[in-house]
């Protein structure tokens, strides 16, 4: 697993521009797309982020190995944000998480999105070998959206009501074997049709 | 392809939104329950009950059910 802060890479026609190098124009775009009430709602901090606490928390990304984060364009033009937390270098394992700009929210692009951001996370661009993380079991939608794309959700946590959080992981060798049509959007609502009581208590 | 035929079939989208709710002229971005996973149900439903393409680009500026309507019918 590797990362350069200082390098932007590129997966077909995502491009992945590390916060470290963003310029003051990008940096300001961001904060204001994460206070957007529709991505900060879906925040663990939910309250508007001051400007100042904004700069200071891009400045810090550069002195730490634990997490980093992304802007993602589609052919050139700014998509949404991608991040890994909980870097663990040894188990080549992270925590991702991503939001798509508010103006592209009910494009139906987000199914790509998210899929590209998974597959730069497992591409030799990377190298991660497990990703994992929680979602609240309110949110139903982001559970259907990574149960779809592969990831493989706690039983347990999803059958324990009193879980607010269920755990979710995924595998490179899982990710390599799940086939994944992110172009067919009756497919996926199909599914999301069939599988959306099982996560409804 | 009748108005009332596709209320009825754009209220069947939502889980939680009593059907009485949505009518021709409501304004869906505003529901609740609207997402763009209910988006996606909606080009989804263009395409396989109308045989239409429809972006979600194209749905961000429908502000009513009709609206919405109208942009199938017209493909």
């Amino acid at each position: 697993m590797h990362i350069d802060k200082n390098k932007t890479y590129q997966l077909g026609n995502y491009t992945f521009q590390n916060f470290n190098t963003l310029n003051k124009e990008q940096v300001r775009q961001v904060w204001e797309w994460r206070n957007h009430p529709n991505i900060r709602k879906h925040m663990y901090n939910k309250d508007v982020i001051p400007f100042e606490n904004h700069l200071s928390f891009i400045k810090s990304l550069s002195k730490r190995d634990d997490v980093t984060y992304w802007l993602v364009f589609l052919n050139s033009n700014p998509i949404g944000v991608t991040n890994l937390v909980d870097i663990n270098w040894i188990e080549c394992s992270a925590e991702p998480g991503s939001y798509m700009i508010p103006e592209l929210d009910g494009t139906g692009m987000g199914l790509d999105f998210f899929f590209h951001n998974i597959k730069f996370y497992f591409s030799d661009l990377i190298g991660c070998q497990y990703l994992h993380g929680s979602i609240h079991r309110k949110n139903i939608n982001a559970l259907l959206l990574d149960s779809y794309l592969g990831f493989e959700i706690n039983k347990m946590d999803l059958n324990n009501p009193e879980n607010d959080f269920i755990r979710i992981y995924y595998r490179l060798s899982d990710f390599k074997n799940h086939e994944v049509d992110t172009t067919d959007i009756v497919k996926f609502v199909s599914y999301i049709r069939e599988n959306k009581k099982q996560f409804k208590l | 392809m009748e108005l009332n035929e596709f209320v009825a079939n754009f209220a069947d989208q939502f889980d939680d939104t009593d059907a009485s709710e949505i009518t021709a002229s409501t304004e869906f971005h505003n529901l609740d329950e609207w997402s763009s996973l209910t988006g996606m149900g909606v080009i989804a439903l263009a395409k396989t009950e109308y045989g239409k393409a429809i972006t979600g680009a194209e749905l961000r500026f429908c502000v009513t059910v009709e609206d919405v309507f109208n942009l199938i019918k017209n493909k």
